[in-house]
């Protein structure tokens, strides 16, 4: 038997019964905003969330473990009696956890086994029933159906992910490439003349539409400002960062479910240089939670409606390999960040990782159901009535972590 | 255990979806290669059938057999007919056969070189350039920066070369299936250019992957098992005994052979990766020391080394089979195991079909390849001859498919350009990665992906519609003169003298020649399709302006994207 236990008396109460049905969600004040962040390739989540007071995980990294809170300068940041933040996310998203803005869901995952990053990426953004697997048909878009009406939903991807994909048109733009298009009005309307009546029709005039939008929200919020601002003088921000920026702008002014995707994270060697304080992860941390923060502030008023979710296919092997590495796991810890979102917790069922309660003796086993948590989180942010979250995950059993 | 049972309920969970039975398997099995040689499977089409439906609709067979239709393949199709046309195609021997002068500056690149010849210098330079920060790091701070920008422009440069050889070949090699085919088996076996796999593509996809392109599969998967590329890419080079990483070992079979749904454990992954500890790589090709003992099974070809001192000895069972060799032995059963496994000549062949065919793939015709694919052993020309001649195939030439990049960019150019071979492929690497499939550029090992709706997105639409007008301008800048990436052949630091052939400080751009756009309503490859157009594509055409609008709204057209 797996020797489970609570962590946080806080909300041990919600937790005890994890199965309990939701209750109505608090009045909506102003549209709620939902973008998700998909980590592509695996993150390694222990070293996000750091197990300080467990020396099972100090003995597992030998070499790459975060050390402990209060051993030096790149120390892990204790965030409770159990968990510590990675250093490089101290100026970035600590100041958020501080303002009770961010929250963290560790055991986290689906029930999908193979260990596969491609059909686990592919599982939860389809989000279906065991039955069926239709690859034009993902959650996100059954999310934009439900919300109905108010929904304007955009991909800020350069392909439409399959969670967007479905019978409700999505737009998709990767803002590195919005730039000035060559093709005028007459040029325009003589493509979509082509085009009409054919499968892409619609997406063809959505294209030119959105990109229209797109230019004008760019030139009337003048976001270089808003870049220069977020960067606080340093030196420009870029890739991740400065698209994050521009984001954050886009959804301020004209979209509420957004999607983005940030690759890189599948770490089997060198992960990390002198300790997990330092090298290829925390760089890369470095970098999203700059990128967060940076579209946390972009975002303005509107940020106290948002819901930021940032999750990966699943986590890696408590143990490091021989190469400084890990490979791929099973539970993962998922970010929930936004002006509304209840944080400064570590949320959801919780163990002490060691041989005997880790899955498969390899790696964090899963608690939270990313179906169930995400169903509950839409309940409450939309109000939806359960016959709609079961249109959106059916066959789920939404969870209410009062996430926000 | 529970994790095979998941695994099986899956596979059969998955079956049972794609309206796939597994009971033709077991049959099939039966069947002996002269059998099928000399009957044509079920569902094969008569070859007149093939010949009427190319025929119809030359522009689209092309499509589908190689990069798209070119004023000159048109012309070989209707001397030929379709089914000498795809014979010819389908026989492996047959060659790039490039122009003369093309030829030449291809053999000349420096990526082509030997990697014994290419790599060593550059790892060496690393090397010297980390030991000079570390001993000096103050006094030659400035010169050691020099060094190391300019190795990573060499490294840069020969992975473009790389790049722009394939863009060279796709638009002018004789053997275009066979092209085309190489560009799917990278993306299948795909493996990305950073670190030092791009400096090594050139030989990834000219040695590793082309020979074997119309040949056994097995071969193919051998090849790319031995590959450094391989396994630098997927970390198999750092997989050693008490060190295990399954890295490749997984991705062999979730994405080479068998499938996600093929039928393995994390407990296969687990002893593959094992069977696979001490295959690795040496760039820097030097000797390998090992005790006596062991110096019978240390064995090395190029800079790929099996080295039997990091190989783990210990028993190990992959699929049910208790592995019987040791050393390299051993991964020879692993190959012929995967290889001959009947979940990879499904999952290859479904594949094959969706993306040469239909997608979905028809389900009956991939029944067709997988006995076909037994019949042979995997003879990858086989199985394509029995797909390109199957009634599904010349059904679907009705049915166009909506193209990817690789496909849209390189049919599009085929069909606007004529004579003298473009000068400068940079513009083209540049539309492929503004489509999102740049050549080398996917990270993750499950390639690009080969469906339509990954690629119909509005803006990528967009971005689409942009491309066109570039390469309805006619795209000049191809034909200025080569960029500086393909004249490098060695690391350059400054104050060196960068020689006459190397990429100096920037000069003043000399005005290329005026070249009047292409008259793309006159062009064959638009003769060939006219009569397939709509209403309101003919309507569109007939309003446009000028001709850079013309060429723009026909590359623009659903007919033109779709193929």
């Amino acid at each position: 038997m797996q020797r489970r236990h609570f962590l946080q008396t806080a909300t041990a109460a919600a937790l005890a019964a994890p199965m309990t049905r939701l209750w109505a969600a608090p009045a909506a004040q102003g549209q709620p905003k939902f973008i998700l962040v998909f980590l592509r390739g695996a993150y390694d989540a222990t070293n996000l969330l750091v197990p300080h007071a467990n020396d099972f995980y100090y003995a597992s990294r030998p070499h790459i473990a975060v050390p402990r809170p209060g051993e030096g300068a790149d120390a892990a940041i204790a965030l409770n009696a159990d968990w510590a933040l990675h250093p490089a996310l101290r100026e970035s998203l600590l100041p958020l956890w501080q303002a009770g803005q961010l929250a963290f869901v560790p055991f986290a995952g689906t029930r999908d086994m193979t260990r596969s990053h491609f059909e686990t990426q592919d599982h939860i953004e389809l989000g279906q029933g065991t039955q069926t697997r239709d690859f034009n048909d993902g959650f996100l878009n059954r999310l934009v159906q439900q919300i109905g009406a108010r929904a304007r939903p955009m991909a800020f991807t350069a392909q439409l992910p399959l969670s967007l994909r479905g019978t409700q048109r999505v737009p998709n733009l990767a803002i590195a490439q919005a730039g000035h298009s060559g093709i005028d009005d007459r040029q325009r309307a003589l493509i979509e003349s082509m085009w009409t009546g054919s499968a892409q029709g619609a997406a063809v005039r959505e294209g030119f539409a959105v990109r229209q939008t797109v230019k004008q929200d760019m030139q009337a919020s003048g976001w270089q400002a808003e870049m220069a601002a977020a960067s606080r003088g340093a030196v420009a921000p870029k890739g991740f960062v400065a698209e994050a920026v521009r984001i954050g702008g886009l959804m301020r002014d004209s979209f509420n479910v957004g999607f983005i995707d940030v690759g890189g994270w599948d770490m089997h060697v060198n992960e990390a240089s002198d300790n997990g304080a330092k090298g290829q992860l925390a760089d890369k941390l470095a970098a999203l939670g700059q990128g967060l923060a940076g579209m946390a502030q972009a975002m303005g008023p509107a940020w106290r409606e948002t819901t930021v979710v940032v999750l990966s296919e699943f986590g890696r092997t408590f143990r490091e390999n021989g190469n400084r590495g890990t490979d791929h796991g099973h539970g993962t810890v998922y970010w929930v960040l936004g002006g509304a979102v209840r944080g400064g917790r570590i949320v959801g069922e919780q163990i002490v990782q060691s041989p005997s309660t880790l899955n498969q003796n390899r790696d964090d086993p899963v608690l939270s159901d990313c179906r169930d948590l995400l169903g509950g989180l839409f309940q409450r942010l939309w109000g939806l009535r359960p016959s709609q979250i079961e249109a959106i995950f059916p066959g789920a059993k939404p969870v209410d972590l009062r996430l926000v | 255990m529970e994790h095979r049972l998941q695994a099986e309920a899956r596979l059969s969970r998955r079956h049972f979806l794609g309206g796939l039975g597994v009971a033709g398997l077991g049959l099939t099995g039966l069947a002996s290669a002269a059998w099928s040689q000399t009957l044509p499977a079920p569902g094969e089409a008569e070859p007149a059938g093939l010949d009427a439906a190319a025929h119809a609709r030359p522009a689209a067979f092309l499509d589908r057999v190689g990069w798209g239709a070119s004023a000159e393949q048109l012309q070989a199709l209707s001397r030929m007919g379709a089914s000498a046309y795809l014979d010819a195609q389908l026989r492996a021997p047959l060659g790039p056969a490039l122009p003369t002068d093309l030829a030449a500056q291809l053999a000349a690149l420096p990526v082509n070189q030997p990697l014994e010849a290419l790599m060593p210098p550059i790892v060496r330079e690393e090397r010297a350039i980390r030991l000079a920060r570390k001993n000096n790091p103050q006094t030659d701070a400035a010169e050691t920066e020099a060094r190391l920008k300019a190795l990573n422009r060499y490294k840069y440069a020969l992975t473009q070369q790389a790049a722009a050889q394939q863009v060279w070949l796709g638009l002018y090699a004789q053997n275009a299936l066979q092209q085309r085919l190489s560009w799917f088996w990278l993306n299948h076996f795909n493996v990305f250019r950073g670190g030092h796999v791009g400096p090594m593509m050139g030989d990834y996809t000219q040695r590793v992957i082309a020979p074997h392109a119309l040949g056994r599969f097995r071969d193919l998967l051998r090849a790319t098992m031995f590959s450094p590329q391989m396994l630098l890419y997927l970390n198999n080079a750092q997989n050693a005994r008490g060190q295990v990483n399954e890295n490749y070992a997984r991705e062999v079979m979730e994405l080479h052979t068998l499938g996600v749904g093929g039928g393995y454990t994390q407990a296969d992954v687990t002893h593959l990766a094992r069977a696979l500890t001490g295959l690795g790589v040496d760039l820097l090709d030097q000797p390998v020391r090992v005790r006596p003992a062991w110096r019978a099974d240390l064995w090395r070809r190029g800079l790929v080394v099996f080295n039997p001192a990091r190989h783990d000895p210990d028993p190990k069972t992959v699929l049910g089979h208790t592995l019987q060799g040791r050393g390299l032995e051993e991964i020879d059963e692993v190959i012929t195991l995967l290889a001959d496994h009947p979940a990879t000549a499904r999952h290859v062949g479904t594949q094959l079909a969706q993306y040469f065919v239909a997608d979905p793939a028809p389900p009956d015709l991939v029944e067709i390849m997988v006995r076909r694919w037994q019949a042979t052993g995997g003879q990858i020309a086989e199985v394509l001859r029995a797909m390109f001649t199957s009634a599904a195939f010349a059904a679907s030439l009705r049915q166009p498919q909506f193209k990817d990049p690789m496909r849209y960019v390189l049919s599009a150019l085929r069909a606007t350009l004529g004579g003298a071979p473009i000068r400068n492929p940079q513009p083209v690497l540049g539309m492929l990665a503004r489509l999102g499939e740049p050549l080398f550029g996917r990270q993750t090992p499950d390639g690009y992906p080969l469906n339509a709706l990954a690629w119909d997105g509005s803006g990528q639409l967009t971005a689409r519609f942009e491309v066109a007008r570039q390469i309805g301008s006619g795209a000049p800048a191809m034909f200025e003169p080569p960029p500086a990436f393909l004249r490098q052949s060695a690391p350059l630091v400054a104050g060196q003298d960068p020689g006459p052939m190397a990429a100096a400080a920037p000069k003043p751009k000399p005005k290329p020649p005026h070249r009047p756009p292409p008259d793309l309503a006159r062009s064959p490859v638009y003769l060939a399709q006219q009569d397939q157009l709509s209403v309101a594509t003919l309507r569109a055409l007939a309003q446009a302006d000028n001709r850079v609008q013309w060429n723009a709204l026909w590359l623009s057209s659903p007919e033109f994207m779709n193929a």
